[in-house]
């Protein structure tokens, strides 16, 4: 897989925060939309873009007794 | 143009403008300076991190920006030099390169050289004119007063930074992998210089790897997407900002003066945030860890063998035994005594010392992991004083080693308990020594079992976010409920996040069964007292007020994790 098309649609996706909601919403439409050709793989990619990370800043224990 | 009232107009034609402006060169250059001034507010609005700027901020923004004009093939800003402006580019076409390498063409609209205004960093690139352009500079004296126009300029102008910088992990922090109980792996780093721990996934520690200052977020979701076979700019944004927030990349970091422009909280959350730090305040005794280590090494490790452990727990067993069976005839010998002042100077430093033990049973345990004690001290904690140890390094440690060091306080706290209705069985039944000892235990007891509820951030509330694998449980919970239970009520399903709405909903819950228990305690104890002092309906308005400002403080203690 090239990613040469992945590659402009992370560049719209940086530049464009129009197109970041579009992506939100519906990934291969707004691939489509943009002009940006996907095929194979590269159109699975975008079937679950909504990944949401469980990173994150661990807090502080602080082991008290009253 | 349609008129909405009764109006007069004044007309002027336009051969009688021009002989005005001709006469008046003065008049004329203003005129045209407003026009140009317009036109770039216009231009403002225009570009990405401006648009949502208003149009009188606009306006004052764009009088102050300088024009500077740059022949083909001119640098306008040049890698590894310092700069306290960015460029907005008017016409013309611009080429980025840095290394030696060409990074990318930018056109009209683009705005570079932001890096070197929000940050420390010199120049990350050069950028050299393709054509003849046409510019506007942005010092960062007019981007803190277009930040400070309320618009999210700010925001916008650093969300543009994190997109196009080149993240590098900050050097010297340390990664820690283990498995959860549901079998995921997750890597804990730690960055020994403060410290501070951050919680990665699989697919976070895959981007933590990758982040050697060479690669753009372009890169990053690129390889991601290899690896994982799906498409997420945002998710690795996400990542990259949390990472950068918490402290743990390299460079980049904001001025000092850009950040306090953008952290300008709103009145309420100023308010909490200073609520919080009465309410929560330490004093903490640092480079405790030495001397600790040392008398780990010297001796309480045997308390750590096998043989210690059964023996401390035939102790806290036997003890909680003898507390239970003698509990009617202890409370009948200490009837004799209870007024009896030195009564409660046996009672005070014994109290004392069980804080003592209890917060060594959470250190040396720590010790007992080969983790550090970074700090322990005295405190206020929302309702009361506090004595407390730092046990966060057992944050690289597992599930298990978390949730003992949770429970060893409470443990050595029984052990003392047991120890002390021991005594108090052996002491002659009437005695003084035996009373206290009995009024000792009790107290431990029933601290040890305040200290279990997991709905305040005392020990059992750590055993319980650990049990759940949920770090951050309170804050992750209140978020939740306040953010996402729309959503998943409307679409039917918790997506597992079970955790977060029963631990949220007891959270408040609990919050109106601690008003209500104030209320019901102030009307059993002191309602009757004070009514004798004060008349009844003032004593009466009081404990509304009791119960207002307990509900208040717990609100806002609530509050205080919804805002951050």
């Amino acid at each position: 897989m090239s990613y040469e098309a992945v590659g402009k649609l992370v560049d719209l996706w940086m530049s464009d925060p129009g197109f970041r909601a579009q992506v939100k919403k519906d990934p291969k439409a707004a691939a489509r939309k943009a002009g940006i050709e996907l095929k194979g793989e590269e159109l699975d990619a975008l079937n679950s873009i909504d990944w949401n990370l469980p990173d994150e800043q661990l807090q502080t224990r602080i082991s008290k007794i009253p | 143009m349609t008129a909405t009232t009764t109006l007069v107009t004044l007309t002027l034609n336009a051969a009688a403008f021009d002989r005005l402006l001709a006469s008046n060169p003065n008049l004329k250059a203003a005129l045209e300076e407003n026009a140009e001034i317009l036109r770039i507010a216009k231009f403002l609005k225009q570009a990405t991190p401006f648009t949502a700027l208003d149009a009188a901020p606009a306006r004052r923004l764009a009088a102050r920006l300088q024009r500077l004009q740059a022949e083909a093939g001119a640098a306008i800003v040049t890698e590894g030099q310092a700069g306290d402006a960015c460029y907005l580019l008017r016409r013309g076409r611009v080429e980025v390169a840095a290394e030696g390498r060409t990074l990318a063409a930018l056109e009209a609209g683009a705005v570079f050289g932001e890096a070197a205004l929000l940050t420390e960093a010199p120049r990350n690139a050069t950028v050299r004119a393709l054509e003849p352009c046409e510019l506007l500079v942005m010092r960062r004296r007019d981007l803190l007063e277009a930040m400070g126009s309320g618009t999210d300029v700010g925001s916008r102008m650093v969300g543009l930074l994190r997109l196009r910088e080149r993240p590098a992990r900050k050097p010297g922090v340390v990664a820690q992998e283990r498995a959860t109980a549901d079998h995921d792996v997750i890597v804990t780093l730690k960055d020994p210089a403060r410290p501070a721990y951050f919680r990665l996934s699989r697919q976070g520690w895959f981007l933590w790897q990758k982040l050697d200052g060479r690669r753009t977020l372009r890169e990053l979701t690129l390889e991601f997407m290899a690896a994982f076979k799906v498409f997420a700019p945002q998710t690795v944004s996400d990542v990259l900002i949390s990472l950068s927030e918490a402290g743990f990349l390299d460079g980049g970091r904001l001025r000092g003066d850009i950040l306090h422009s953008l952290s300008r909280a709103s009145w309420w959350q100023a308010a909490l945030i200073r609520v919080r730090r009465v309410m929560e305040w330490r004093l903490s005794l640092h480079g405790l860890d030495p001397v600790l280590t040392r008398l780990y090494r010297d001796g309480v490790c045997r308390l750590y063998t096998r043989t210690g452990q059964a023996a401390l727990a035939v102790i806290a067993a036997a003890g909680l035994l003898v507390f239970a069976a003698g509990a009617s005839s202890a409370r009948a010998a200490l009837a004799g005594h209870w007024s009896n002042p030195t009564l409660w100077f046996i009672l005070i430093p014994a109290a004392i010392a069980g804080v003592l033990i209890h917060e060594s049973g959470h250190a040396f345990t720590v010790k007992a992991f080969g983790r550090e004690v970074p700090s322990g001290g005295v405190g206020w904690y929302w309702f009361g004083p506090i004595a407390f140890v730092d046990t966060s390094d057992m944050w690289l440690a597992g599930r298990g080693p978390r949730i003992a060091v949770s429970l060893a306080g409470l443990y050595a706290q029984a052990i003392l308990a047991g120890l002390a209705a021991l005594a108090c069985r052996l002491l002659p039944p009437a005695s003084l020594l035996a009373a206290a000892s009995w009024i000792f235990a009790l107290g431990l007891y029933a601290t040890a079992l305040f200290n279990l509820n997991p709905l305040l951030e005392y020990d059992g509330y750590y055993a319980l976010e650990d049990l759940l694998e949920r770090p951050n449980l309170r804050r992750r919970s209140v978020r939740w409920l306040a953010r996402d239970l729309p959503r998943a009520l409307r679409a039917g399903r918790l997506d597992g996040h079970g955790a977060e709405l029963a631990y949220g909903l007891l959270a408040l819950t609990y919050t109106a069964a601690a008003s209500a228990l104030a209320g019901m305690l102030y009307r059993m104890f002191a309602l009757g007292p004070l009514s004798q002092v004060l008349s009844f309906r003032a004593a009466d308005a009081l404990g509304w007020a009791v119960v207002a400002g307990v509900a208040f403080i717990s609100l806002l203690s609530l509050a205080q994790e919804l805002a951050g």
